[in-house]
């Protein structure tokens, strides 16, 4: 056996940790992805940072989840949320929207800013496949949850075939496509109050706080309970937060469940932590 | 084919035990699994931080660790106790305390693990009570508890070994055994002051191990909800931790809770105990693929058999398990709790082991039933060891609960002599346990015989043993209560083993430790299973405590006496009684007969009896 070698490593500058977390501050309040070059000359470090630097600060963090990679290898860019998160939402916010073929979804999906790589989108759509929550039907993607563009599609011919024609609207209003649906914004909004809140309340970074705790803050007290349980669930499906499950909240007086988060599906949260 | 090569469903591997098989560890003091240190490394950080900073002078604290059940909250206190095995330069006393415990037992309970803890051997074979009395000879004159200085002058000079180990854990001993150890016999000796005694045995023990810094850690607190809603537990847990924080510098109270629970601290009504329960928190998170990984090889690595051929597929770190299989876990939010991933990993391994052929599914009657025979060999012990008073106070209000009965609180006329008392459709009910005998039994039928003043406003049960045979003054004591219409009840032991199983199986069930092939079964599940199956000396006692008529013993003048005679013996002669007794052979036969949940009847030449321990009724098994 051979005796021990010395393994010379690159020399590396000191680095503050408070500049990892001002790093973090910034994809964490960015509104799309941030270039690794901008947050190499972020004010606050008072120095700029190397490329390289700036994704070996971040290297850790990109592993736990806590932020994630956007863009190509040429211009990388990192953001709070994740592209493969981000890259269902948006195939499954168009095909209950517009109905599209697999190829035309795609390209929509992939080329909505900030744009995520085609790959990824079609990785997503195959997966929403598996899972029975987008269906292929006449080369039409369908939202099986809101099939509305479709059918709208098929009653059109269906009259049309007949020699009647309606207009679109008549027809969305039999399928009950004008019903008021909750705005997909304010849930976000309420998602980023709630995350900052949690932030401010939890003990250090990764504990958790009841949502009966949360609700006292006044920013969140008059938030309706549908539009603050989207928010949290929101918040846990674009991996910035998990949600501790309540085992037993079946057994719960309805006023106790009252106090939990649930998502309609039987499944009650008791509290949140940041990832 | 050599037995690496796959099969048709999977690599064929040896048949070994399975890696995977303990989803929950039952206790930080079991060797058996492997350990990831890169799980939750920033809470187990927290609490090392802590510790460092209580071991380089600063006062202790109180740290809460939630997460969801199977987040390996046991393990990280498993962690903690290695690591503190490991670093002889910084003595360390650690205590693990399950809180199945109840408001009115708390500090008992804790007197039972610390002692018990603090008696175990540790690797070098002497205990840590051993170590700490021989670095402090010169501390034991000063400990102001006499019983426990008497105790630990015993456990020094290695005389009265066992009995010693007993009063320290608090168990009740005999007066010619106290008598043994020099330390004076209680004449009080009531529930109340037990308690109260206890917290000083506690304070006081731990006066003496300080300046060693001590980690005392409370799992599954959620335990202490003994039945759905109650929330005394955690008010007491609360004041206790309060009490320990306020009066010792060199303690770092951990405390595990399951997320479900911990809006508790929301709820506390007491703020300042609020403040230094929650001083700090830490949080255990699911883990990622990366750390899953690593789990499950160190996992497969711990298995002898599947060495020599894991180093056969190198390249591939699952191997024999396939990494497609488990990815679906982690699809949703990336992430998994540890315990569903070794589930799924049990699962897999399994059907390795069968060659992919199913196994039939144990029904889930089945696997309460076996959970339950186990408990109950295991509380069968415990009621044996702590008395029949705690397993009452601890395991009784889930029995009223779910009998329809309220359960009240205490009030200043009632707490001066009943433990318990509920309301039903008949009225209000006091409970009086008076299970043991001598002065303690005169003087709480004394007390009840003093304070009772309004049977028609609360009716009144006393639970007796019916092998303690009372003196003179209880037994007058007792006529004149039954005169005005108390009722005596009798509480088999075989009745306080079945409900302390079944609360073991309720706290289990409340942290998520009740786990049937991956499938957490809830509180409610286990209760409905109880209740469904209760054992016949449970039922016959939820029916006396009720108030539905019943075979009633108390009115049985021989029923006592042969209870305490076959008590003694476990196995005698019905000639043999009836003569001790000064019974006729038929009057102890008819007796036995009456009363096949307390006594077993083989039938002769020559007629047997024998104490009864099972679940059934024992005359019919013996007939069998």
């Amino acid at each position: 056996m051979g005796g021990a070698s010395l393994v010379l490593m690159p020399p590396v500058s000191p680095v503050a940790p408070e500049i990892k977390q001002t790093l973090l501050d910034a994809i964490a309040a960015a509104g799309s992805p941030v270039p690794v070059g901008e947050l190499g000359t972020l004010p606050s470090p008072g120095r700029k940072l190397p490329k390289t630097r700036v994704q070996a600060l971040l290297k850790e963090d990109l592993a736990a989840g806590r932020v994630f990679l956007w863009g190509d290898s040429k211009n990388k860019a990192y953001w709070h949320r994740d592209s493969n998160v981000a890259a269902r939402d948006r195939v499954l916010h168009i095909a209950g929207s517009e109905a599209l073929e697999a190829k035309q979804l795609e390209q929509r999906a992939a080329a909505e800013q900030p744009t995520i790589a085609l790959k990824v989108v079609k990785s997503a759509r195959a997966q929403l496949e598996n899972e029975k929550r987008l269906r292929k039907e006449s080369k039409i993607i369908v939202n099986v949850e809101r099939p509305h563009p479709f059918l709208e599609l098929k009653i059109a011919e269906l009259l049309s075939s007949h020699g009647i024609q309606r207009g679109a609207d008549r027809i969305r209003e039999l399928l009950g496509g004008n019903e008021p649906q909750p705005k997909l914004s304010s849930v976000e909004e309420v998602a980023g109050r709630m995350f900052a809140a949690l932030k401010r309340l939890a003990f250090a970074p990764g504990t958790t706080v009841t949502f009966f705790r949360l609700r006292q803050e006044p920013e969140l007290a008059n938030v309706p309970k549908e539009v603050f349980d989207r928010a949290a669930l929101l918040l846990q499906r674009d991996r910035r937060a998990l949600l501790s499950v309540h085992d037993h909240a079946a057994a719960l007086p309805p006023e106790e469940q009252q106090r939990l988060v649930t998502d309609g599906l039987g499944t009650y949260y008791v509290s949140i932590y940041a990832r | 084919m050599s037995p690496s090569t796959p099969a048709s469903s999977g690599p064929r591997i040896p048949f070994q035990p399975n890696p995977f098989a303990s989803a929950a560890l039952g206790s930080p003091w079991s060797e058996d699994t492997s350990d990831v240190p890169a799980i939750n490394d920033g809470p187990f950080q927290s609490i090392l931080r802590a510790l460092r900073q209580m071991q380089a002078g600063a006062r202790g604290t109180s740290i809460v660790v939630t997460g969801e059940p199977g987040s390996g909250k046991t393990h990280l206190l498993r962690r903690l106790r290695n690591t503190l095995d490991g670093d002889s330069q910084h003595p360390t006393i650690y205590v693990y305390v399950r809180c199945n415990a109840s408001a009115t037992t708390l500090w008992r309970h804790l007197r039972e693990y610390l002692a018990s803890d603090l008696l175990k051997p540790a690797a070098s074979g002497s205990s840590r009570l051993d170590f700490l009395l021989r670095e402090s000879t010169g501390k034991l004159d000063k400990v102001e508890n006499l019983g426990l200085r008497r105790a630990l002058e015993c456990l020094r000079d290695g005389r009265h070994f066992h009995i010693a180990s007993a009063w320290l854990r608090g168990e009740s001993l005999s007066d010619a055994d106290l008598a043994a150890l020099g330390i004076a016999i209680d004449t009080e000796d009531e529930e109340r002051s037990r308690e109260v005694e206890a917290k000083r045995v506690v304070d006081a023990l731990l006066r003496f191990i300080a300046p060693i810094p001590a980690v005392l850690c409370f799992d599954q607190v959620e335990g202490l909800e003994t039945y759905r809603g109650e929330e005394a537990g955690f008010h007491a847990m609360g004041q206790l931790i309060s009490a320990l924080n306020d009066g010792h510098d060199n303690l770092l109270l951990i405390s595990c809770l399951v997320s479900a629970y911990e809006d508790m601290f929301d709820r506390l009504p007491n703020g300042a105990d609020r403040d230094r329960w929650l001083q700090n928190k830490v949080t255990l998170s699911r883990i990622g693929w990366e750390q899953a990984t690593q789990l499950v090889q160190a996992r497969l690595d711990c298995a002898p058999a599947l060495t020599h051929l894991r180093r056969a597929h190198a390249g591939d770190a699952l191997w024999p398990l396939r990494e497609a299989a488990l990815q679906p876990l982690f699809v949703e939010t990336g992430v998994c709790l540890p315990r569903k991933l070794i589930q799924a990993c049990k699962q897999q391994f399994e059907e390795l082991l069968d060659d992919g052929i199913p196994r039939p599914k144990r029904s889930r009657e089945d696997f309460l039933q076996e959970e339950y025979a186990r408990n109950l060999a295991e509380a069968r012990l415990i009621v044996q060891r702590q008395g029949a008073d705690k397993t009452l106070s601890e395991c009784l209000p889930w029995l009223l609960q779910n009998s329809g009965l309220k359960l009240l609180g205490q009030s200043a006329e009632r707490s001066s002599f009943v433990h318990s008392a509920h309301s039903s459709a008949l009225g209000d009910t006091g409970l009086v346990f008076c299970i043991r005998g001598g002065n303690e039994l005169t003087n709480k039928l004394k007390r009840a015989e003093r304070h009772w003043n309004n049977p028609g406003s609360l009716r009144l049960k006393i639970l007796r043993d019916a092998s303690v045979k009372p003196g003179r003054v209880a037994s007058d004591l007792l006529a004149k209560l039954k005169e005005r219409g108390a009722q005596e009840i009798y509480a088999l032991p075989e009745a306080l083993a079945a409900l302390q199983a079944i609360r073991n199986m309720t706290a289990a069930a409340s942290a998520g430790d009740l786990v049937q092939d991956g499938d957490v079964i809830s509180q409610e599940e286990v209760t409905k299973w109880a209740l469904a199956n209760l054992p016949p000396q449970v039922e016959k006692l939820r029916d006396e405590l009720a108030g539905k008529p019943s075979g009633d013993a108390s009115g049985d003048a021989s029923f006592s006496k042969l209870s305490a005679l076959v008590t003694e013996r476990k196995i005698v002669e019905a000639e043999a009684a009836a003569r001790e007794l000064s019974l006729s052979t038929e009057e102890v036969s008819a007796c036995a007969r009456r009363h096949p949940l307390e006594f077993g009847v083989l039938e002769g030449p020559p007629l047997v009896f024998f104490q009864a321990v099972d679940g059934q009724p024992a005359a019919e098994t013996s007939h069998a």
